[in-house]
């Protein structure tokens, strides 16, 4: 049986191998100016700024000389394309409990040792699924 | 600071002087909790940061800073592109894209600029 620790009201931990944490999604909208109103989306999300996967919104409303300048590695969402943003109010899909798992990720730290992450591998609407959901992934890494 | 918990724009005060404060830079996406913000999409991180005490904002209103990094440790050779604010235990206080993206290098440092979050004065 795992030892299920709340960390607070929004997160429990199956001995630091599952966890459960409850927070927004990462919502897809169409890149145009009313998506982008402080009504629609965070204020953060603006031209020049970028999106929640790291794409530069609407580049091209930017003056010349300051779009090209921007930095980006993770590519541009321009006018009428779907831009990513994350939904802190829920006002496009309700909150989730996430379920994380402890992987390890192929990656090695500096001295060569393997690197572990909390991956996310399901996510449901209700604690008590996200609970079962959990305790199940634990039950199988024993 | 974009994204601020609502427990810290209520109050605020209660965010500055707390110690043991952890900041992490993320790759990927924009941090959704505090378990991405600090494992997940976490590539490097800071701990032990201790917030400043309340004081005016630079124009109006009221700040506290997470304090200038200069020895931030990376643990993963990826872009990073957003950073975190957590109490290092449970709580996402806040999360933001950095003002350019970075590629780092699993061991090495990270350095960061002190990051002011205030309260702007109502219009």
């Amino acid at each position: 049986m795992a030892t299920e620790n709340w960390l607070n009201e929004n997160l429990c931990s199956f001995d630091e191998k599952v966890r459960i944490e409850r927070g927004p999604q990462i919502v897809e909208l169409v890149c145009n100016d009313v998506n982008l109103s402080n009504a629609v989306t965070s204020p953060y999300y603006q031209d020049g700024a970028r999106d929640a996967t790291g794409k530069v919104i609407r580049p091209s409303k930017l003056p010349e000389e300051v779009a090209k300048k921007i930095d980006a590695p993770f590519g541009v969402v321009e006018e009428g394309e779907k831009m990513a943003v994350v939904d802190r109010r829920a006002k496009h899909a309700p909150f989730l409990w996430k379920v994380y798992q402890l992987q390890e990720t192929g990656e090695s730290d500096k001295d060569g040792n393997p690197i572990s992450r909390f991956i996310k591998v399901d996510e449901v609407e209700g604690k008590e699924d996200a609970l079962d959901r959990a305790r199940t992934i634990y039950q199988g890494m024993q | 600071m974009p994204f601020l918990r609502d427990a810290d724009l209520t109050n605020l005060a209660g965010l500055a002087g707390q110690t043991g404060r952890r900041v992490d830079i993320c790759y990927t996406q924009e941090p959704t909790t505090y378990t991405e913000a600090t494992s997940t999409y976490s590539c490097g991180n800071k701990t032990g940061l201790t917030m400043s005490a309340l004081a005016d904002g630079d124009v109006d209103g009221r700040k506290t800073t997470v304090p200038a990094i200069t020895d931030g440790s990376v643990t993963a050779t990826q872009t990073a592109g957003w950073h975190a604010l957590t109490d290092g235990s449970s709580v996402l206080h806040a999360a933001n894209a950095l003002a350019s993206t970075q590629s780092v290098t699993s061991g090495n440092t990270f350095t960061l600029g002190a990051i002011d979050i205030t309260l702007r004065d109502p219009a």
